[in-house]
């Protein structure tokens, strides 16, 4: 009987898995089809036309450019975090770097625009320093952007990386009186050596593939990436075919350059970041304050122009401000963010089960962690692209972009959340897995009372980021979104864009909150692990 | 009389008084849900200026609305261009019975689309201005205007030209050509004046450009926050702040090579089931009422002879028109949007 019973409930689960990988990748088989040409041929001869090896070669550099400035700013303050004992408010300095990296990127683009927009408060300063000469718009401001996004990720890292090197090894240094340069390059580079380059190169992709930003602070056609001119090709130009040889190229570029960098190594940044006391040798008085100096002036960069949405927001008055607009918007974000978000969850955590369960390995569940993974490597816009153009001449997309907007979303979450709910249910299996089968619990109080308790924080994290990611999609939304159903960045984008900038300063500001929300979910549970 | 009250007796003998209040007050709601439905609805999509509460949609749909017996319901995209690449994109399942705000370089593109049907209009009952030359069998006329540089009288010295103006070391705002129907005004502007060198053109414009926008109203916020010099609208921008603003500060630098025209238009869509309904709207759009509310609120020329307007659109200058037939617009579209794309990005 119970043989019986557990023979079909796995041959109904396998069909269930079946179901879900063909959807998993079914859906970049299509977008991968369509770029191939199935309906639209591809523009092939953009190849000729010098615009296009101009903004393939402006998206290179403004990637290569943001992910070294970021990086070399990350490296003096991490080194100094972690050798300056006396540095004030420490751990929230850290855990406001994981809101910055995760914020989405309109709330910023907005802070920026306050701060140094045409009329921005440090625009006169900015002025005086740079001779009348000062924009925002080109790629100053994509740069400003891109370090204070990502900036925050290489501080995480660094500090993290700094701080993995044990006392011993700096009382060592001190009894052999190395000099401080020796130190760096006997200690200290051993250390960061192995974590630079796949850093580096996280961010470079990050850029590469970066959307929001480029398009409001682009400032035009003179500073446009690829994914800025795949979007444009199809909503200002209507032309697929040449949206779909963009693609092509971004999906070529974007997807080697993965490949290439997770060889180089892992980041691990999500890791809360350690408030213990070890023992640190004594650093001179220079680089003591120098540190300081620059701690206060990243922390300024990394702050004021979040800060400064709060008083733009309310400068007018609350009277003037379309609260209607932004309570629609928002009803509308968190229906797509929960929906995505949820599924993500979900069908992260069926797959990472499936794929951890030692007993029952077949074919199909080795293609799951392909399926939860390969979209890592295909940009969101790039799958969008292909979905849309695929399913053109079949669907009506004014009708049916909302379920577009919530399975994308969940493709783009569902990696992620993979990625992090696999280790958790791998010890469970690993662990208590037989322990608890002996107990011969009905299947719901199973679940319900001896697996979730265990996963819970996992899968708090989990929910919580890919709540953050999915609120805050801004490329998604402008393929298939439709202006009945604006969402909050989408929103953002167009109070900013036509200078409301107090209600622009609002929205940003609701929206932080609503990502706040979830990252206190997030930082509360990882806290107690460390 | 009395013959009339002896019918009535006989009708509503053996009537259950009580019944009937009973079903009409069920039938109340049912009677209110047909009548609205019946009450014909007109869709029209346009651009969300021209909806906006200071656009001239509202008001046109109130005057509308007392003469039609009907609904009359806006959906608006960003602005003209993206208003094509919507119907496009809907093709058969669009709601759109009549689209207002294409212009005439996009006529062509939106004809051999197959997205809009012939209107079925005496033309010449219409009364449009002579200078419009109008034989369009599918679209009709409901505005015009000249693409001009507009500056602050306080501040700059007006150049004469484009030429001159490429020449100076002035700081200009303009929208871009792919979403915005001015800036698509522009690339049309300088291929009438440049030609093959165009281009040559496009890389001296770069030099003064300040900022490409999506749309006009980014543009002229900067441009009324000071940010630049010049930044590309209509000759008839200026009448806005003199009526409105009370002001003759800002004006329309007027150009010895001639400005490009814009005709803006409107048509049935194709797959309308309310055809005499969306005539009437276009008739309606050309009525001398209509032509008033939209030449103060859209702040643009009339299509229509001799209507009335307030004494500033007498002081706007009078551009000499250049450019080309909406056929050659069509054909060459894309080829000119691909030379200021390539002109333009460094």
């Amino acid at each position: 009987m119970l043989k019986s019973l557990s023979f079909k409930n796995l041959s109904c689960s396998n069909l269930a898995l079946g179901l879900l990988l063909t959807l998993l990748l079914g859906s970049s088989g299509l977008a991968l089809l369509a770029l191939t040409g199935w309906q639209t041929a591809p523009e092939v001869q953009l190849w000729q036309d010098l615009w296009f090896w101009r903004v393939l070669k402006f998206t290179l550099w403004q990637a290569l450019l943001s992910s070294f400035i970021s990086v070399l700013l990350a490296l003096p303050l991490a080194r100094a975090l972690v050798m300056d004992a006396r540095l004030p408010a420490k751990a929230a300095f850290l855990r406001w770097c994981l809101l910055c990296f995760v914020m989405p990127s309109l709330i910023l683009i907005t802070g920026l625009v306050v701060m140094f927009g045409f009329s921005g408060w440090l625009t006169p300063f900015l002025n005086l320093v740079f001779g009348d000469g000062w924009s925002l718009y080109g790629l100053t401001g994509i740069l400003l952007a891109h370090v204070f996004l990502n900036l925050p990720l290489a501080i995480r890292v660094l500090t993290s990386q700094w701080d993995s090197i044990p006392s011993s090894v700096w009382k060592m240094a001190a009894q052999l009186h190395l000099t401080g340069w020796q130190r760096f390059l006997l200690v200290e580079w051993p250390a960061l050596r192995s974590v630079l380059p796949a850093l580096l190169g996280f961010i470079f992709l990050l850029c590469f593939n970066s959307f929001a930003v480029v398009l409001a602070l682009g400032g035009g056609p003179a500073a446009t990436t690829l994914e800025v001119a795949i979007f444009q090709a199809l909503k200002y130009n209507f032309n697929p075919s040449e949206a779909l040889f963009l693609a092509v190229t971004q999906l070529l570029v974007a997807g080697s350059c993965f490949w290439l960098f997770s060889r180089w190594g892992k980041l691990e940044w999500l890791a809360p970041a350690s408030a213990g006391q070890t023992w640190r040798p004594q650093t001179n008085r220079l680089t003591l304050w120098l540190g300081r100096f620059f701690y206060l002036f990243i922390a300024l960069y990394l702050t004021l122009p979040v800060l400064g949405l709060l008083p733009t927001a309310v400068s007018k008055g609350l009277a003037g401000l379309p609260w209607l607009k932004l309570f629609k918007a928002s009803g509308w974000s968190l229906l797509f963010a929960l929906t995505a978000s949820l599924l993500a969850v979900f069908m992260a955590l069926q797959l990472s089960w499936v794929s951890s369960n030692q007993q029952q390995k077949n074919g199909l569940t080795r293609l799951v962690p392909v399926a939860a993974l390969h979209h890592l490597i295909i940009p969101g816009m790039v799958l969008s692209v292909g979905l849309y153009i695929f399913f053109m001449p079949l669907i009506n997309w004014m009708d049916w972009g909302w379920l577009a907007i919530i399975w994308l979303n969940t493709l783009i979450a569902l990696p992620f959340a993979f990625s992090q709910l696999k280790p958790a249910v791998f010890s469970y299996q690993a662990n208590y897995q037989r322990l608890a089968a002996s107990l011969g619990l009905p299947f719901g109080v199973y679940w319900w009372r001896v697996v979730l308790p265990y996963l819970k924080p996992a899968l708090q994290r989990v929910a919580a980021i890919s709540l953050v990611l999915t609120l805050g999609d801004f490329a998604i939304f402008g393929i298939f979104g439709q202006p009945e159903y604006t969402t909050l960045p989408w929103l953002i984008y167009e109070l900013a864009g036509s200078y409301q900038l107090a209600a622009a300063a609002l929205a940003s500001l609701w929206l932080l909150g609503l990502a706040f929300i979830g990252l206190i979910l997030l930082e509360r549970k990882s806290d107690v692990k460390c | 009389m009395d013959k009339v009250i002896l019918i009535m007796k006989q009708h509503f003998s053996g009537f259950n008084f009580a019944k009937f209040k009973w079903s009409s007050l069920l039938l109340l709601p049912l009677l209110l849900v047909f009548g609205s439905l019946s009450a014909a609805t007109l869709n029209v999509y346009t651009y969300s200026s021209f909806t906006s509460d200071w656009g001239p949609g509202p008001k046109l749909k109130k005057v509308f609305e007392e003469q039609c017996a009907c609904q009359l319901n806006y959906i608006s995209s960003d602005d003209g261009v993206s208003l094509l690449n919507r119907l496009r994109l809907e093709g058969k399942n669009t709601q759109a019975d009549v689209v207002v705000g294409l212009d005439d370089a996009l006529m062509t593109e939106a004809r051999s689309l197959g997205l809009v049907q012939p209107h079925n209009l005496a033309l010449a009952d219409l009364k449009l201005k002579s200078e419009l030359n109008w034989q369009a069998a599918d679209f009709v006329p409901f505005d015009l205007g000249y693409f001009a540089f507009v500056y602050d009288t306080e501040k700059t010295q007006p150049v004469v030209s484009m030429a001159e103006l490429l020449k100076s070391d002035a700081r200009i705002i303009y929208q871009d050509p792919r979403t915005s129907t001015p800036g698509q005004g522009l690339l049309i502007w300088m291929q009438a004046i440049y030609g093959d060198k165009a281009d040559l053109a496009w890389q001296k414009m770069r030099q003064r450009t300040v900022t490409v926008t999506k749309g006009w109203s980014e543009a002229y916020n900067l441009f009324l926050q000071g940010e630049a010099d010049y930044v590309l609208s209509y000759s008839s921008s200026p009448a806005y702040h003199l009526i409105a603003e009370k002001s003759d500060r800002y004006a329309a630098a007027l150009f010895s090579e001639g400005h490009a025209r814009q005709v803006e238009v409107a048509a049935l869509v194709y797959s309308s089931k309310q055809l005499e309904l969306g005539k009437q709207f276009l008739t309606f759009l050309l009525s001398e009422e209509a032509q008033k509310i939209i030449a103060v609120n859209n702040w643009m020329l009339p299509a229509r002879e001799g209507v009335e307007l307030p004494k500033a659109f007498s002081q706007l200058i009078q551009p000499k028109a250049i450019g080309f037939t909406p056929e050659e617009i069509h054909q060459n579209r894309q080829a000119w949007i691909r030379q200021w794309r390539s002109a333009v990005s460094r």
